[in-house]
């Protein structure tokens, strides 16, 4: 019993010293000059392994050398986001923590239902990664073209499935928008998420889908799969041949954004160093490297643009919600 | 088990009340496949009642017998006070005395419920958040 | 195969077996802690991996994620508490047994099983992926609907007691799982304005409060003197040859249906496991003895829940389409190691592949032995004071229930399905029929909506593809052969009824 007792003392005592060590190192100043004297963290608002998940990690990993402290990543999962992002929002801020927002999934939410975060509670830093929308079929498919699909459309309404990765979702307004231009009348069927419907693709229970450039460049590749159109200002870089929704007479840009922000009220000083680590971090060859390996189309977008950027597409989603149904 | 049958039966129903309730709030589109499972849940709550209705035989009452009622109560609700500390102390602070209280109110030595406490507390606290860096809950003052 | 044998020789070096064994160790403790999933405990290592070279790294994750497979039958055996819910079939004959005293054979057992489960899934994965991988794709709306009618028609077998009751377990089970957001309109079902339910309930604070939690208070409702009797271990702790020989072949039934199973996106190993379970039962010389502590039962659903481990890795590697939320963030930690999922990862990165696959094959030969070691002294916890697991279980559950999500009320849904959980055991409906159904409901649902959607509403498309056919059948079997025993049993102890 007394050997008991005396282990149990010697934990007690390394437990508090532990507790105390702990206290004392998160007693950061906020003093600017000399940002960061401690580890960042970063907030994700999704599972660890996951498409955000995996963008933060890799940039994250280039972007503690150019800082000189190490980033923490801090898996905030659940209501969509919401909770990440309603974290994030609230946090202090000294710039030790920041994260990342998911576009248009950050805009659409506070629209959709009574979020505890407003749109205007971060404050942008920059924008890592941009991943257009693409019109996918099987290879296989008839459909050899938008036109046909179109024609396809028009001949037999209702008769086209399209999969998106649930209602409401950016593919699912992106295959809307899609539609009312066209004046096509298409099935929207919604799953899961959208490695399930690219899977109802895949297996041939529907005959379209509405997809990122990232989640089906290898499987274009590999002669599976034939993007239609991309919904794209320019041509894709890596796909010369697939035409844009623009030159085809269908004026819709659409794709998702993932983007480093701030709490609200974080010193512009301390914006510009975080800023300036992250850019040099995004533009060095090893991060363009590992993201290429991942795929992960990057795309960098200073804090004004990224500020633009989020305003046009919570304009854009209120004016289209108006237009389409999403039921 | 016939009256634990008859009162169980009553409040299904009543749980099916419940949801047809909330679902005539719905639109209807919406409504049809909680409708759909809801009818099946009454339809077996039914036939639980009609069928013990029916079935005089009454065997013995040994639901609830022999239990130590205020003994369970005191779990329950030490386990809710409990809860309810966490969200303001904290979860280390809150378990050490959750779990004094709880043992000492089931009889366990003074001695070794203290021993205990902590001792847990410790494994916890080393094996989630130092080991597993799993987050514990935290309270309004830690 | 010169890429085959670099893998096995790579996985056996030092750093790569330490690994293993090191993973293998941290997911039994995942596993066997209540609340901590394989998906948590495979989501924690994750970002400990980024900084490990792609083949220790994937080694480390399949330790993780075998174990806690494995880890989840300790307490459900022991303690009624899953520490997964893929062991809540395991619990249902394993607890019985510990009752008895028998906790170390029943430990054993599932020890063996899951290795048998764990080790021939492994080989699977090397020979037939290809081949397997399209079942993934082939499964449709429609496949996903009659999926779920064949695992909602186990509910009967799962039934020791009553059937009715069980019936009613499931109906109940099916409403609640209605709570959340409509999946083909997005409008918010019976979520009391709460924004936290519109995911639907929170699956493992429901699962924790409805098994752990009321197992709390199945305890405290004891005589304090009743509690303090210390329960003696009866049994030897191993199993020996005669009963070795009698798991086998439930092993090897449930190592097939844990691999296809495993194989279909979405399923997972708590189906796996009551498949599985009920199969055993359905074959087993000794079915009357199933849910009163019968060791083919414990055998059925953890070779079952393991086998699920090689399976959802043959659609995630070779598709890219992860079976489960497990190989969702193990695909991402091969995305990080910059690993893409297809035909390129057997040719270009085949070294690295093929020693995944052989470390795969030795994270299981070190769980055997982890195991077999372990259970002496796993066995000694079936002999703790009521009284001292009473307030530790449910401390254990409230951070299984917090750490999933980080909020607090995550813990009040696994305190409220905690009371309720306690009156559904004492009014002998079936937890583990509410728990399949939570789990089934959501897939039926959205796989008839889905197919609805997709043919304007005809009902023969229900049953047009061969697959659909193969499930019905299923099915209507399943759902025949425990009326039939039933019945039979109903004439052999007419007056115990």
């Amino acid at each position: 019993m007394k050997k008991i007792l005396l282990l149990l003392l010697t934990l007690t005592l390394a437990f508090s010293l532990v507790a105390c060590g702990d206290g004392g190192a998160k007693e950061g100043t906020t003093d600017v000059t000399d940002f960061p004297n401690k580890p960042v963290e970063v907030i994700v608002a999704y599972k660890a392994g996951g498409g955000t998940d995996v963008g933060a990690r890799v940039l994250a990993s280039v972007a503690e050398d150019k800082l000189g402290q190490p980033l923490v990543i801090l898996n905030k999962p659940g209501s969509d986001g919401e909770l990440g992002y309603t974290e994030l929002a609230q946090a202090k801020p000294d710039g030790y923590t920041i994260g990342f927002i998911n576009l248009p999934t950050f805009v659409s939410l506070t629209l959709e239902r009574d979020t505890e975060y407003e749109i205007d509670d971060v404050e942008p830093i920059l924008n890592h990664v941009y991943d257009s929308g693409v019109l996918v079929v099987q290879s296989s498919s008839e459909i050899e073209t938008l036109e046909d699909f179109v024609n396809y459309a028009k001949e037999n309404p209702g008769d086209l499935t399209i999969s998106n990765n649930g209602t409401g979702a950016s593919n699912h307004i992106g295959a809307a928008h899609f539609a009312y231009e066209a004046d096509i009348d298409v099935t929207h069927v919604p799953f899961g998420g959208s490695t399930d419907m690219l899977a109802a693709l895949r297996g041939g229970h529907v005959d379209a889908t509405v997809a990122k450039i990232s989640e089906v460049a290898s499987l274009e590749e590999s002669g599976e799969l034939r993007i239609l159109a991309s919904f794209t200002e320019e041509r894709l870089e890596n796909f010369p041949d697939v035409p844009t929704m623009k030159e085809k007479g269908y004026d819709i840009l659409f794709g998702s954004a993932r983007a480093l922000v701030a709490p609200k009220g974080t010193p512009k000083e301390i914006i510009d160093i975080l800023h300036d680590a992250f850019k040099e971090a995004i533009e060095s060859d090893e991060h363009l490297e590992k993201a290429a390996n991942a795929d992960l189309p990057i795309k960098y977008m200073g804090p004004e643009e990224l500020s633009k950027y989020i305003e046009d597409e919570e304009e854009y989603l209120k004016e289209i919600t108006k237009v389409i149904d999403l039921k | 088990m016939r009256k634990t049958n008859l009162i169980l039966s009553v409040i299904l129903i009543a749980v099916c009340g419940l949801f047809y309730l909330m679902i005539s709030q719905l639109p209807s589109e919406a409504s049809l496949y909680p409708l759909f499972v809801t009818t099946l849940f009454l339809i077996l709550s039914l036939i639980l009642l009609f069928k013990t209705y029916f079935n005089k035989e009454d065997g013995e009452e040994t639901t609830f017998k022999g239990i130590e009622l205020k003994q369970l109560l005191f779990v329950i609700v030490t386990c809710g006070l409990y809860v309810i500390l966490i969200n303001i102390t904290g979860y280390v602070l809150a378990t050490i005395l959750y779990v004094l209280i709880t043992l000492i109110g089931l009889r366990v030595d003074k001695r070794n419920s203290i021993f205990i406490s902590i001792g847990f507390c410790l494994f916890v606290y080393v094996v989630f958040k130092v080991l597993l860096n799993v987050p514990l809950p935290k309270g309004i003052i830690i | 195969m010169s890429d085959m044998l670099y893998g096995l020789l790579n996985a056996l070096t030092l750093v790569n077996l330490f690994a293993a064994l090191g993973s293998v160790f941290v997911g039994i403790v995942v596993g066997a802690l209540p609340g901590l999933s394989a998906a948590m405990g495979v989501a924690l290592l994750i970002p400990i991996t980024f900084g490990m070279p792609a083949d220790t790294a994937l080694i480390a994750l399949a330790g993780v994620y075998c174990g806690a497979m494995y880890g989840g039958s300790i307490s459900a055996i022991l303690l009624h508490t899953p520490g997964t819910s893929s062991a809540a079939a395991t619990a249902i004959d394993g607890y019985q047994l510990t009752l008895q005293g028998k906790a170390g054979k029943a430990l054993a057992t599932a020890t063996i099983a899951s290795f048998v489960g764990g080790f021939l899934s492994t080989i699977a994965l090397y020979t037939i992926s290809p081949l397997l991988a399209n079942l993934a794709l082939k499964f449709g709306p429609t496949e996903y609907f009659w999926l779920s009618i064949f695992g909602l028609t186990i509910i009967a077998g799962v039934s020791s007691g009553s059937m009715l009751k069980g019936l009613i377990s499931g109906a109940l089970g099916l409403v609640i799982s209605t709570i959340g957001m409509d999946p083909m309109l997005g409008i918010p079902r019976f979520t009391f304005g709460q924004n936290f339910l519109l995911e639907g309930l929170p699956f493992t604070a429901t699962l924790i409060g409805l098994f752990s939690m009321s197992q709390v208070l199945v305890l405290a409702e004891k005589k304090i003197k009743d509690m303090d009797k210390i329960k003696e271990l009866k049994d030897k702790i191993y199993l020996n040859w005669k009963e070795t020989k009698r798991i086998l072949p439930t092993c090897l039934r449930s190592t097939v249906i844990g691999t296809v199973i495993g194989i279909l996106p979405g399923a997972g190993g708590t189906i796996a496991s009551f498949v599985g379970y009920n199969e055993a039962k359905r074959f087993s010389k000794s079915d009357i003895e199933f849910g009163k502590g019968n060791i083919e039962g414990v055998a059925g659903a953890e070779a079952a829940n393991n086998a699920v481990t090689g399976g959802s890795l043959i659609p995630t590697l070779t598709l890219g389409i992860p079976g489960n939320s497990v190989t969702a963030i193990l695909l991402g930690g091969l995305v990080i190691q910059g690993l893409r999922p297809g035909p390129d990862l057997f040719t270009i990165h085949g070294k690295t592949t093929y020693t995944f696959f052989a470390g795969f094959a030795i994270v299981n030969i070190f769980m055997l032995i982890l195991g077999l070691f372990g259970v002496r002294f796993f066995a000694k916890v079936s002999t703790i004071k009521d009284s001292i697991l009473i307030p530790i279980i449910f401390s254990l559950s409230v951070i299984g229930s917090y750490a999933i999500n980080n909020r607090m009320s995550d813990v009040w849904i696994m305190f409220i399905f905690g009371i309720i959980g306690y009156f559904v055991k004492k009014v002998d409906l079936n937890p583990a029929a509410i728990v399949l159904a939570l789990i089934l409901g959501p897939i039926g649902e959205t796989g008839l909506r889905r197919t609805l959607i997709m043919n304007k509403g005809d009902l023969k498309s229900l049953f047009s593809s061969t697959i659909s056919w193969v499930l019905i059948i299923l099915s209507v079997l399943s759902l025949l052969s425990p009326i039939f025993m039933a019945k039979f049993e109903k004439k052999k102890d007419e007056t115990l009824a």
